[in-house]
């Protein structure tokens, strides 16, 4: 399973002549799931699919917030402002994740 | 193997050799199923921007700031942290040299060798500030002649491990591996900052 979603929202407000701001946040999520040729606790090789020879579970999250203003103080004097954020956000995970299968079978170590 | 519930849980991977063909494989790691896991990855990066523009007689002066700042944490498996069970078809071939099988080594419960990645903490992280200053003039000295001139200043801080035992980096002349927070080695490996990074820009154009 391959599943994506995403939005961007933005917002520009002119204050006044002198004065303008924006804001923007984007989110995007990928998640990639899939058991192997033995299932999801025992693994395995990966079934054929789309998830590039992958199994397990694994998870992609994406946030970037953008914001500006621009002033004018005069006609010879200006300035503006950025500022930026971004969040790179992954978790991969086998399955059977929480299990314990090698201890539950008596494999020592 | 797994001894908790967590980083080490779930099935290890096995690799059981067969003659003559590609091996028999089942569990988790990144030979077989490309899963490196667990895996926690974070990456942060702010960054803040100004420009400022202030025109006076026939100058035009520029100046401004870009200030940023990284913080990165990896916590990868690239060896199953369950562990990594082989078995090769040369530990049960016989004393001719006749082949053995990977199978029969299973049976035997005879692992030629076994690999798992360990780590004592999962929180060291790092971060890296990096400021970029910067201004300019554009004079126009006349209607045919303009002059451009400025300067860039670049200031990379050293990265900088998460604290005390969370890194450290090899000494490439004598092999030793110097951590942060041990023997005077501080969070940034003693590097220091360079302040010299200084970028002069000239330009003029005549029309």
């Amino acid at each position: 399973m391959l599943d994506s979603n995403g939005f961007d929202v933005r917002s520009d407000y002119s204050a006044s002549a002198k004065l303008s701001i924006f804001g923007r946040y984007s989110l995007q999520k990928f998640t990639r799931s899939g058991p192997g040729l033995f299932g999801a606790l025992l693994g395995g090789n990966s079934l054929p699919s789309d998830l590039g020879g992958f199994a397990g579970t694994s998870n992609v999250r994406n946030d970037s917030i953008a914001g500006g203003l621009n002033y004018t103080f005069s006609p010879t004097l200006t300035t503006d402002f950025r500022f930026g954020y971004l969040r790179y956000h992954v978790r991969v995970l086998p399955g059977g994740f929480g299990t314990s299968p090698a201890t539950d079978a008596g494999i020592p170590g | 193997m797994n001894v908790d519930k967590t980083f080490t849980s779930g099935m290890p991977a096995f690799e059981i050799s067969i003659p003559n063909a590609s091996d028999f494989r089942f569990g988790y790691n990144l030979d077989q199923n490309a899963c490196n896991c667990p895996l926690a990855e974070d990456e942060h990066q702010y960054q803040f921007v100004t420009n400022w523009t202030k025109i006076k007689g026939n100058h035009s002066f520029k100046f401004g700031a870009d200030i940023r700042y990284a913080y990165n944490l990896r916590v990868p498996s690239d060896r199953h942290r369950s562990g990594q069970l082989n078995f090769d078809n040369g530990i049960t071939q016989g004393n001719d040299g006749s082949n053995g099988a990977g199978l029969a080594a299973f049976l035997l419960g005879d692992v030629t060798h076994f690999q798992r990645f360990v780590s004592s903490s999962f929180n060291a992280y790092e971060t890296q500030p990096r400021r970029f200053f910067y201004a300019q003039d554009t004079w126009r000295v006349s209607k045919k002649l303009t002059f451009n001139y400025g300067l860039r200043w670049d200031l990379y801080i050293p990265e900088s491990v998460a604290g005390k035992d969370l890194g450290g980096w090899v000494d490439t002349l004598t092999g030793e591996m110097r951590v942060a927070g041990e023997n005077g080695v501080n969070k940034q490996g003693n590097t220091h900052t360079n302040y010299k990074h200084l970028s002069p820009r000239l330009g003029s154009h005549i029309s």
